[in-house]
C-alpha cells in the first residue's frame, strides 16, 4: 500500500472538509480522485503530504506514518500542484535544478535528471527561458518537470490541467501514463471526469469530504441503474402519449422531452429497438439517434443527485 | 544543501528588481537628493572675512597703532577683516551699495568713526574692533602720561597677547548638522532590509505562496531552508548598505570619521537588524505578504522619522524627554551608532547602541525561530 488514510477528519471552523476519509492507493496504479470543486480533494492531498494539520485519523505513506519531518518518505514523493509553483526569477533549467536539489545532493546526478526532465516535458528548447516568457501550457509543463525531476515513486497531480488548452492537456495526460509505465504510482485529482476515465485504473469519487464510491471505472458504472442513455431528435414535439408509451417499456428508468429532443435513461437491457417501435406506433417522426454508455458524471449524479461540474448542473 | 539553497536564493533576490530597488537603489537616490539639498546647509554657519572700507586720510596714515591693529585683524588664517583702502566718499558709496559691511575712519582727534548701513553680526564685530582699539589706545595714552616705563611694559604685553582659552574638541570631527540626515538615511536603508526578511520567512511558509508550499513538501528541514534564505538576505542587505555608505562618502562627501572597521561593522549590524525585523513581522503576522510589506513600510517610516530623518532635532528631543523610546527604536540606535563613531573619541556610547542592536537581533531571531519551528497550517 503506497497511501492509506483511516478515518481522516479535517474541519475548517464549522465546515467539515474531510469526513472520515478512508483511502487506499496501491503501488503501480493511477488512482483517480474525482469530485466537484470544494469536495475536499486538495485538502485530502495536503493532509496526506502533512502540509495541513488534521483533526482526527491516521495517514500512512509507503507503510510508514506520515509527518512534516518524515523526510525519508518525502524523498520519494513528487507533487504537481494546481497552481504553478515556480520561481519567476529563475530560468526553466534553474527552477528544475533548484527543486530537484531539495531531494538530491549530487550535482552530477542532478544534471542528468535535469536533462531527463527537460526531455520528458519537451522543454529542452526553452531551458534558458524565464517562466514569464512561457505560454500557459509550457508553464504547466515546467510545473510538472519541477515535481518529477527527482524521479519520485509516488507522484501526486492536483488538478494539473485546469486552464490548459486541449493539446497541452493531452500531452500532460500522456506524460502521466508514461511516468506510471516507468514505475511511479500516481494519484490524480480532477473534476474532469473524462481525464479520470482516460488515465485512471482506479477511481474514488469524493463529495463533501466523503468517498461516495470507489473502484474501477467499469465497477463504478456497474453500481448505477443507468445502462445506457438514448437521445432521439424528434421532428416536432413528442406528445405525452408517446412519452408515456416509451416510459412504459421494460428497462426504462426515465424519459423526458425537451426542445424536441427525447432523453431516455435505460437499464442494462437493450431498449433501443423498443423505443423506436413505440415512437413509430405513435407516428412520431425522428431523425438522428444516439446511444451512450453512462459516464462518471452519471455515476456521480445518481449517487449524489448533482453534477460533477458546475456548468453541467 | 545549504549552498544550493543559499545560491539560488541569492539569484532570486538579485533578480527581484522591485525589492532590490527599495532596499538598495532608493536609499542611494534619496542620498543623492539629500546631497543636493543639504550642500549649503552648513555654509551659513561658516565665518567669512568681513569686507570693510578703511578711509585713507591723514589721520590714518599717521596712526601707526591703528594700522598695526588693522593689519593684525586682517592677516593670518583667522583674519577678521578684508580692508579696502579708499577715500571718504568712496567709503560712503561702498557702504551705501552694500559692498562692505561698513566703513572705519580715524578722526583728527584719534577717535574711531564707524559708518554702517544696517545692523548685523559683521557690523557688531566691526564696532567691537573699533571700541577695543579706542579703549586700548586710551589706556596706553594714560599709562604713558603717568609712567613711561609701565607704558613700555604695556606695549610689550599687547604685542605678545597670550591666549588663556584653549580650544578642545569633544570628538574626532567638527560638528556638521547635515550628517544626521545621512546617518538617519542609513538607518532607513537598514530597516528596508526588512523587505528581504519578510520575503525570507514567507518563502518557507506554506500558506504564503505556492512555491513555499512546494518547498515544504520537500525533505528539507524548514529551519535549514530559512537559514539559507536569511543568510542570502543578510548578505544582500549588508552589501546594499555598504554601497550606500560608499556612495555617501565618495560621491556626496559625507564624513564618517576614520574608524573604517567599526563603520563596516555597524553597517553589518544595522543590516542584520533590518532583516531580522522583517523576519519577525513575517513570522508573527498571519496575513498575506502584501499586507506585511505595507506594515513594514509604515513601521520604517515612523522609526526613521523618530531617528531624525525628516527633522534631526526630533532625535534629541526624544532622547532628552523619552529616552526609553530612543533605546527601543532600532533606527535611532543605528543613527546614534554612526553619530557616536563620528563625533566621539570614546566608544562607550557607540557600544551601548551596538549592544542594544545585537540584543534586538537576538530577540527577533529567537522569536522567529520559536514561531517557525512549530508552525503548522490549519489552512493554505
Amino acid at each position: 500500500m503506497v497511501v492509506k488514510t483511516e478515518n481522516l477528519v479535517k474541519r475548517y471552523g464549522n465546515v467539515l472538509a474531510l469526513d472520515h476519509l478512508n483511502l487506499e492507493v496501491n503501488e503501480g496504479e493511477v488512482f483517480g480522485f474525482l469530485g466537484p470543486n470544494g469536495s475536499g480533494k486538495t485538502t485530502a492531498i495536503n493532509c496526506i503530504l502533512s502540509l495541513l494539520k488534521f483533526d482526527k485519523g491516521k495517514i500512512e505513506v509507503f507503510g510508514k506514518p506520515m509527518s512534516p519531518d518524515a523526510y525519508s518518505i518525502k524523498r520519494d514523493i513528487g507533487i504537481i500542484m494546481q497552481d504553478v509553483a515556480v520561481f519567476d526569477e529563475l530560468t526553466v533549467e534553474q527552477n528544475i535544478d533548484y527543486f530537484s536539489g531539495l531531494y538530491i545532493r549530487e550535482k552530477e546526478r542532478r544534471a542528468e535528471l535535469l536533462e531527463e526532465a527537460l526531455e520528458f516535458v519537451g522543454l529542452s528548447g526553452f531551458r534558458k527561458y524565464y517562466p514569464k516568457k512561457l505560454s500557459g501550457g509550457l508553464l504547466r509543463r515546467l510545473n510538472i518537470a519541477c515535481g518529477i525531476a527527482h524521479k519520485p515513486k509516488l507522484i501526486i497531480f492536483d488538478e494539473p490541467t485546469v486552464g490548459v488548452d486541449p493539446q497541452s492537456r493531452n500531452n500532460i495526460l500522456e506524460g502521466i501514463l508514461k511516468l506510471n509505465r516507468q514505475g511511479a504510482t500516481v494519484i490524480y485529482t480532477s473534476h474532469y471526469m473524462e481525464e479520470v476515465e482516460q488515465i485512471c485504473s482506479r477511481i474514488a469519487i469524493l463529495d463533501k469530504g466523503r468517498i461516495v464510491a470507489s473502484g474501477t471505472k467499469e465497477s463504478l458504472k456497474a453500481m448505477i441503474k443507468t445502462g445506457e442513455k438514448i437521445t432521439v431528435e424528434c421532428y416536432g414535439t413528442c406528445c405525452d402519449d408517446a412519452l408515456s408509451s416509451v416510459k412504459g417499456l421494460s428497462g426504462i428508468i426515465s424519459a423526458y422531452c425537451e426542445d424536441e429532443i427525447l432523453h431516455i435513461k435505460a437499464g442494462r437491457s437493450n431498449c433501443l429497438a423498443g423505443v423506436l417501435e413505440r415512437l413509430n406506433k405513435s407516428s412520431i417522426a425522428y431523425g438522428r439517434i444516439y446511444c451512450e454508455l453512462p459516464t462518471l458524471n452519471d455515476v456521480f449524479l445518481e449517487i449524489t443527485g448533482k453534477h460533477l461540474r458546475d456548468k453541467e448542473a | 544543501m545549504f549552498w544550493h539553497l543559499f545560491s539560488y536564493r541569492l539569484r532570486c533576490i538579485l533578480r527581484d528588481k522591485q525589492t532590490l530597488f527599495w532596499s538598495a537603489a532608493f536609499p542611494i537616490v534619496l542620498a543623492a537628493l539629500f546631497g543636493l539639498a543639504f550642500s549649503n546647509l552648513d555654509s551659513n554657519e561658516l565665518f567669512t572675512q568681513i569686507p570693510v572700507a578703511v578711509v585713507d586720510n591723514d589721520a590714518y596714515r599717521q596712526s601707526n597703532a591703528f594700522k598695526s591693529a588693522l593689519y593684525s585683524a586682517a592677516s593670518g588664517k583667522d583674519a577678521l577683516f578684508n580692508p579696502i583702502l579708499c577715500t571718504k566718499d568712496e567709503a560712503v558709496a561702498l557702504v551705501e551699495e552694500g559692498s562692505v559691511a561698513g566703513s572705519i575712519s580715524i578722526g583728527a582727534d584719534g577717535e574711531v568713526n564707524i559708518l554702517v548701513k544696517e545692523t548685523g553680526i559683521s557690523q557688531t564685530i566691526l564696532k567691537a574692533f573699533g571700541d577695543s582699539f579706542v579703549q586700548l589706545s586710551r589706556a596706553f595714552k594714560t599709562i604713558a602720561e603717568t609712567e613711561a616705563q609701565a607704558a613700555h611694559k604695556f606695549a610689550s604685553l599687547l604685542a605678545n597677547e597670550a591666549a588663556y582659552i584653549k580650544e578642545t574638541k569633544l570628538g574626532a570631527e567638527y560638528p556638521n548638522k547635515s550628517v544626521i540626515y545621512f546617518f538617519a538615511l542609513i538607518s532607513m536603508a537598514c530597516l528596508y532590509g526588512s523587505f528581504h526578511g519578510v520575503n525570507a520567512v514567507s518563502s518557507v511558509q506554506a500558506n504564503q505562496s505556492h512555491v513555499a508550499a512546494r518547498c515544504n513538501m520537500a525533505p528539507v528541514h524548514k529551519l535549514l531552508l530559512f537559514g539559507a534564505q536569511l543568510s542570502a538576505a543578510l548578505l544582500v542587505q549588508f552589501i546594499s548598505c555598504l554601497l550606500l555608505i560608499v556612495f555617501m562618502k565618495f560621491v556626496i562627501g559625507v564624513q564618517f570619521g576614520p574608524r573604517l572597521f567599526l563603520i563596516i561593522f555597524t553597517c553589518a549590524i544595522g543590516a542584520s537588524m533590518g532583516v531580522m525585523l522583517g523576519a519577525l513581522v513575517g513570522a508573527l503576522l498571519k496575513q498575506r505578504l502584501n499586507l506585511k510589506i505595507g506594515i513594514i513600510i509604515s513601521l520604517s517610516m515612523v522609526l526613521t522619522s523618530l531617528a531624525g530623518l525628516q527633522y534631526p532635532n526630533l532625535k534629541y528631543i526624544i532622547h532628552k524627554s523619552l529616552p526609553l523610546l530612543s533605546y527601543v527604536n532600532p533606527a535611532a540606535l543605528v543613527t546614534d551608532a554612526f553619530y557616536a563613531l563620528y563625533y566621539y573619541e570614546g566608544l562607550e556610547r557607540y557600544f551601548i547602541n551596538i549592544g542594544l542592536l545585537l540584543g534586538f537581533c537576538a530577540v527577533f531571531l529567537f522569536v522567529v525561530y520559536g514561531v517557525m519551528r512549530r508552525q503548522k497550517y490549519a489552512s493554505l
